[in-house]
């Protein structure tokens, strides 16, 4: 990866980042927690396992977690596990049909809320955060990958 | 085993999976890294704080004066066409006579002042020309939605300025009384009458006298005013004052009046329904 495209993703992935924070102001009153900037990394690990590899995904997560201010390595482990299941079931995941793909993807986010929820809000957890965030999931891959693509056509990822 | 898309090792993915959870482990347990997320944190405010004042404030500031200048424009704007029109307004209370539109109309209530008065604003008004040359005319468009006839008189805060002429719905023109082609009939307070010419020249218009017609006697400063014959002007009004008196012959004098009403005092005129 050229350094203009990985100072461009980091850039582009700081912008979700801060979409999703304050997306989830507005969504926090009905227990949804919005999560672009994950589903974004899973689109393009998808996309180009190769280029996303586990240490891109290190970078970005320790990016984020610098930039949302919470533990160091929270989103880097997350981000790295899910680059890692990408990887290993990468064939079995290109079978899938777009709707199976945008569910997979889901779950993955469920869990990601889940994880983030245990360690960030420990005395609050609620399941129904990690329910509802799955289908805000859902519907917000429906669009990732146009938006991916158009962010990403004048980059060789 | 399952195969990887590309040639990076197993062990290099879950490794760094390991690295990476040690760190979240090491933070979550003993805030390894809080003085990294302090300076992280201490630095990118002082950027925003920086770039804020150094900035962004400089350039909003700016930006923001240039609208509340245009703001403060637009109201001033406004402000001044309100007086103007209240100037009107109270010249009409003052001049009540000025709403009874000639000698050959009946009396209009002073108290509907908005029913017989269309304010309207200057479009174009060739300054050069009147004060260089003979033709004194001013294009102006009314500020209500209201049609303005030919012929009717064209008043400011300081009196009558002149009659218009219809261009369109919203356009008309104005011929002024200092017009060379306009002619006013006129009177003094000793009911001696005649029909005052444009003589070209800003706010000054001229009667030729014959004096074998009767013997009156003119001086300068004497008033006179519209006599509301013709049809068009309200009788009774103030027009101006003789400001010179030349003798053309032993039996022929011209009285050079001068106008009450500068019609470059503003902006905005009112037409008299």
């Amino acid at each position: 990866m050229k350094l203009s495209e990985f100072a461009y993703l980091t850039i582009i992935f700081i912008v979700f980042s801060t979409i999703d924070l304050k997306v989830n102001a507005f969504l926090f009153d009905y227990l949804i927690i919005s999560n672009f900037t994950y589903l974004f990394l899973c689109y393009l690990s998808f996309r180009n396992p190769q280029k996303i590899n586990s240490f891109f995904g290190a970078y970005i997560g320790f990016m984020i977690d610098l930039h949302q201010n919470i533990f160091f390595g929270l989103h880097a482990s997350l981000f790295t596990l899910t680059i890692l299941i990408i990887n290993y079931n990468y064939f079995r995941l290109r079978m899938f049909s777009a709707l199976q793909i945008t569910i997979a993807f889901s779950f993955f986010v469920g869990f990601f809320v889940g994880f983030k929820s245990i360690l960030l809000a420990t005395m609050n957890f609620q399941y129904l955060v990690v329910f509802l965030s799955f289908f805000f999931a859902f519907i917000s891959y429906l669009l990732i990958p146009s938006i991916g693509k158009f962010l990403i056509q004048k980059t060789n990822i | 085993m399952a195969r990887l898309p590309d040639k990076s090792s197993r062990f290099i993915l879950i490794s760094v999976f390991v690295f990476c959870s040690s760190f979240l482990f090491l933070d979550f347990r003993f805030n390894t890294f809080k003085p990294i997320q302090d300076f992280y944190n201490s630095s990118s405010i002082f950027i925003k704080v920086f770039s804020k004042q150094v900035i962004f404030s400089p350039i909003y500031n700016s930006a923001s004066s240039i609208v509340n200048s245009r703001n403060i424009k637009e109201e001033n704007e406004e402000l001044k066409a309100e007086l103007n029109y209240q100037l009107i307004k109270n010249y009409i209370v003052s001049n009540k006579s000025i709403v009874n539109r000639n000698i050959f109309f009946g009396e209009v209530d002073i108290e509907k002042i908005n029913s017989v008065l269309i304010p309207s604003k200057v479009v174009s008004f060739d300054v050069n020309q009147y004060f260089c040359c003979d033709k004194h005319r001013i294009f102006l468009r009314p500020e209500i939605d209201d049609d303005v006839n030919s012929f009717k008189v064209l008043i400011n805060s300081e009196g009558i300025i002149g009659q218009t002429i219809k261009i369109n719905k919203n356009l008309f023109e104005a011929i002024l009384l200092s017009d060379k082609d306009h002619i006013i009939p006129i009177q003094d307070e000793n009911n001696f009458y005649c029909e005052a010419k444009g003589l070209g020249v800003p706010k000054k218009i001229f009667c030729d006298i014959d004096l074998t017609l009767g013997a009156n006697s003119f001086e300068e400063d004497q008033k006179f005013l519209s006599s509301g014959l013709g049809g068009i002007f309200p009788k009774g009004v103030e027009i101006g004052n003789i400001s010179e008196i030349k003798e053309l012959s032993n039996r022929e004098v011209r009285l050079i009046i001068e106008l009450n009403a500068d019609p470059l005092s503003s902006n905005f005129f009112g037409v008299l329904k």
